[in-house]
C-alpha cells in the first residue's frame, strides 16, 4: 500500500515540476529534432536495408535525447540534496527507483510522441507492418533505455565527470536493447522480417534490469 | 545523571570518519537522553555538520557506533524517528512550500495524519503566510523556516538541526527558541550546532566542543553545578 | 600496525612457472602443432587468440564473483579482488581483440566482421572499461566500491545476454570446432597445444591478478596509515 503511494507521489511530484519548468522535455525535443533533421540531409531511404539505417538513427536519437533528460531529472534531486531527503525518510528505496524511473519513461515517451510523426516525415517513411506492435517495441525499449539510465544517473549524479560518464555505462550495458529495437523498428517499417523474437529479447532485457535495479538500488543509494 | 539506557536517545561510541585522508570525525563520543538538549559548538570545519549527518544515518562511520534509540541500524522505524535540518533546504525549487510538505508527509507515510500534520507544523514555524509560494521565490529566511517545517513533519523524538538560526530575524529567533524549550519539555532529544551559542543559552543542558573532529569537551551544566568545576579543555 | 613488504615467496616461484609454461606454450604453438591445411602458419595466433579470449573471460566470471560479495559483505578486500581481476582481465581482453584482426585479415578477407562471438567479445571488453572508468571517476568519492560493484553485476548479466542478441542478427563465424574434441577432426597435437596455451595464460592471469592485487591492499593501507599520520599531526598540535 504504502510503496504505491510513494512511488506515486514521486511521479506526480516530477509531473509538476515538469509542468511548471518544461526543462525536460524541451531540452530533449530540440535536441532530438536537430539530430533528425541533420541525419534526413543526408540520405532518404528507399531499400530494407537503408530503413534499418533510419530506425537506428530514431534510436540513437532517442538514446541521446534520454541521457540528457536523465541528467537534469536527477539534477533536481541534486539541486538542494533532495536526494539525501529522500535518504532520511522510511520510505523504501526501490520504490523511490520505481517512482523515479516511470516519471522519466514518460517524459521520453512524451518526447518520442512529437518525434516519431516528424521522422516519418524527414525519412519520407511509413509503417507496412502493424503499428500497433510497434508501439509495444516503443515502451519496451524506452523503459529498456530508462531503467539502467535511471539507475545510472541516481549513481553519477554527485560525480563532477557525471554527464560523461552517463552515456559511458549506459550505452555498452544497452546493447543488447538497442540491437533488439533497430532491428524491430526496421521491420514494422518494412513490413517483414521477424518481430516476435525481438519482443522477446526486449521484455527479456527488460524483466532482468528491472529486476537487477529494484534489488540493489538501496545498496547504491548508501554511497551517494 | 539520567542515565538509565531507556532515556537514551542517541550514542555515539568512538566514532571517526574519514574522508579518504581528511579526518572530519575522530573518536568521538557521548549520548543524548529523553528531554535534553544539546549544543554542538566549534569552529568552520571542526565536524558539526558531519556529526549530525552520521547521526542521522546519512554518512557511515568509517569506524566505531552509532546508536539511534538502541538500534545500530537505520530502520524505517528509526527513520520516522528522526529529523533532521540540514544546511540544504531539502526542498524543491519548482514546488510550492506546502506541495514539498505534502511530498514528504507521504514519504513518511502519514497518511490521514498528512493534512494536519503539515498545518501544524506550517503553523509552529510560522511559515503560513508564503505556503502557495513555490520554493525558488522564498527569501533565505522563509526558506530556513520552510526546512525546519519539513525537519519537524513527522514529529520525530530525536531533532538533529544545523544552524537553526542563521539566516532568521529577532522575532523568528525567538519563536524557534520557544519551539525549542517547548519540544525538550515533551521529551524530545535535540542535538542543535550553531555558531550564535548566546541563543541557546538558558536552553541548553549542555555542550559538546569538537575542534577538527575531536571532542574537546563535553560537558552537562547540571554536573559542571555539582561537581567542584575544574579548568575547562577549552581549546 | 602491520607493515608488509613485497610480495609472498610462492608467487616468485609462480612467476618461474609461468615462465617455463610461456616457453612450453610458445614450443606447442609455432612448432609441435601441425600447420593448418586451409589457413597455414597464421592459424597458429589461433592459440593466442583463444586462450587469452578464455582468461578474459574467467576474469570477469571472478569479478562477477568479487562484486556480488562486496555488496553482500562490503569488505575491501573483495572490491580489491574485483579491480585487479576487471584490470588483467581487460588486458587478456585487448590481446584477444588484436590477435583476431590479425587472423581474419588473411582467412576470411577483412579485418573485422559483426558476428556474433567477436562482437560480444569487443562488446564485453567495453563494458569493463566501462567498469573501469567508473572506478576512476569515482575514484575519492565514498561510493567508489558500491557503485563500481553495482556495475560489475550489470555488465555481467549483460554478457550473454549481448551474445544471444548479436547471434540472433547474424552469425558467420567458424562452427565451434573446440568444444567437440576429438570427433570435429582436430588434431590431437593442436588440442594440446590449445591447452597448453590456455594453462600458461591462466598462470600468467594469475601472476598478474595477484601482483595487482597486493597493489590494491597497500594502497588501502597506505591511505589509513596517511589518516592515522595527520591524526598523530593535529593532536601534537591541539
Amino acid at each position: 500500500m504504502s510503496y504505491w503511494t510513494v512511488t506515486r507521489h514521486i511521479v506526480v511530484k516530477d509531473l509538476r515540476s515538469e509542468a511548471r519548468t518544461r526543462e525536460l522535455t524541451n531540452a530533449m525535443l530540440f535536441f532530438a529534432l536537430l539530430v533528425l533533421v541533420l541525419f534526413s540531409f543526408s540520405f532518404q531511404p528507399a531499400t530494407d536495408e537503408e530503413r534499418r539505417l533510419a530506425s537506428g538513427i530514431l534510436w540513437i536519437a532517442f538514446l541521446f535525447a534520454g541521457v540528457s533528460m536523465l541528467d537534469r531529472s536527477f539534477w533536481r534531486e541534486r539541486m538542494n540534496e533532495c536526494l539525501e531527503a529522500l535518504r532520511l525518510t522510511p520510505a523504501s528505496a526501490s520504490a523511490l527507483f520505481l517512482g523515479k524511473c516511470l516519471a522519466n519513461a514518460l517524459f521520453l515517451l512524451l518526447a518520442e510522441a512529437v518525434l516519431v510523426p516528424l521522422f516519418l516525415v524527414f525519412f519520407d517513411l511509413s509503417f507496412r507492418g502493424d503499428v500497433g506492435i510497434w508501439l509495444l517495441v516503443l515502451v519496451l525499449g524506452t523503459w529498456a533505455l530508462v531503467v539502467n539510465g535511471t539507475f545510472f544517473a541516481a549513481m553519477t549524479t554527485n560525480l563532477r565527470s557525471r554527464e560523461l560518464l552517463l552515456p559511458l555505462l549506459l550505452l555498452p550495458i544497452s546493447v543488447p536493447a538497442l540491437i533488439a529495437v533497430v532491428e524491430a523498428t526496421a521491420a514494422s517499417l518494412s513490413g517483414e522480417g521477424a518481430l516476435r523474437v525481438w519482443i522477446q529479447v526486449l521484455i527479456a532485457f527488460d524483466l532482468i534490469y528491472t529486476t537487477l535495479a529494484l534489488l540493489l538500488f538501496e545498496t547504491v543509494l548508501e554511497g551517494t | 545523571m539520567n542515565g538509565t539506557s531507556e532515556s537514551r536517545v542517541l550514542a555515539f561510541e568512538r566514532v571517526c570518519k574519514l574522508f579518504s585522508e581528511t579526518v572530519a570525525l575522530w573518536q568521538v563520543s557521548f549520548t543524548l537522553h529523553r528531554g535534553e538538549l544539546m549544543a554542538v559548538t566549534g569552529g568552520n570545519g571542526s565536524g558539526k555538520s558531519t556529526l549530525l549527518r552520521v547521526a542521522a544515518f546519512l554518512l557511515k562511520p568509517s569506524s566505531g557506533t552509532v546508536s539511534a534509540f538502541e538500534q545500530v541500524r537505520p530502520t524505517p522505524a528509526v527513520k520516522r524517528r528522526i529529523g533532521l535540518l540540514g544546511h540544504a533546504s531539502f526542498l524543491y525549487e519548482d514546488l510550492s512550500v506546502e506541495e514539498n510538505l505534502r511530498f514528504y508527509a507521504a514519504l513518511y507515510a502519514l497518511g490521514r495524519e498528512a493534512e494536519e500534520r503539515v498545518a501544524r507544523v506550517l503553523g509552529d514555524v510560522g511559515a503560513e503566510e508564503f505556503r502557495h509560494r513555490p520554493v525558488r521565490a522564498l527569501s533565505h529566511g522563509m526558506r530556513k523556516k520552510a526546512s525546519l517545517a519539513r525537519a519537524l513533519l513527522a514529529d520525530p523524538d530525536l531533532l538533529l538541526l544545523d544552524e537553526p538560526f542563521s539566516g532568521l530575524d529577532r522575532e523568528s529567533i525567538e519563536r524557534v527558541r520557544a519551539l525549542m524549550r517547548q519540544w525538550r519539555e515533551r521529551g524530545k532529544a535535540l542535538l542543535v550546532t550553531t555558531h550564535q551559542a548566546e541563543f541557546l543559552e538558558g536552553i541548553a543542558d549542555g555542550e559538546i566542543v569538537l575542534d577538527r573532529g575531536r571532542v574537546v569537551a563535553w560537558r552537562r551544566w547540571a554536573e559542571i553545578a555539582t561537581l567542584a568545576p575544574s579548568p575547562t579543555a577549552d581549546a | 600496525m602491520r607493515v608488509q613488504g613485497g610480495l609472498p615467496r610462492w608467487w616468485f616461484g609462480l612467476v618461474g612457472v609461468t615462465g617455463v609454461a610461456l616457453i612450453l606454450g610458445v614450443l606447442h604453438a609455432l612448432w609441435f602443432a601441425p600447420t593448418e591445411r586451409t589457413m597455414g602458419t597464421v592459424q597458429r595466433i589461433f592459440y593466442y587468440h583463444v586462450s587469452s579470449a578464455w582468461t578474459a573471460f574467467v576474469a570477469f566470471f571472478i569479478n562477477f564473483l568479487a562484486c556480488l560479495a562486496y555488496v553482500k559483505t562490503r569488505r575491501p578486500k573483495w572490491d580489491a579482488v574485483a579491480v585487479s581481476a576487471a584490470e588483467v582481465g581487460v588486458i587478456f581482453g585487448t590481446v584477444n581483440l588484436i590477435t583476431g584482426p590479425i587472423w581474419a585479415k588473411p582467412v576470411w578477407g577483412i579485418w573485422w566482421t559483426w558476428d556474433a562471438r567477436l562482437t560480444s567479445t569487443l562488446v564485453m571488453w567495453l563494458l569493463y572499461v566501462s567498469y573501469l572508468l567508473l572506478r576512476q571517476f569515482a575514484a575519492e568519492h565514498p561510493g567508489q566500491r558500491v557503485w563500481a560493484a553495482a556495475f560489475g553485476i550489470f555488465a555481467f548479466v549483460d554478457v550473454p545476454i549481448v551474445y544471444l542478441s548479436i547471434r540472433l542478427w547474424r552469425t558467420q563465424h567458424p562452427g565451434p570446432v573446440i568444444a567437440g574434441g576429438e570427433q570435429s577432426g582436430i588434431d590431437p597435437r593442436m588440442f594440446l597445444a590449445l591447452h597448453v596455451c590456455f594453462a600458461a595464460f591462466l598462470l600468467l592471469f594469475i601472476v598478474l591478478f595477484y601482483w595487482r592485487y597486493r597493489l590494491e591492499q597497500q594502497r588501502v593501507e597506505l591511505a589509513e596509515l596517511r589518516a592515522r599520520l595527520q591524526r598523530l599531526h593535529i593532536d601534537r598540535l591541539a
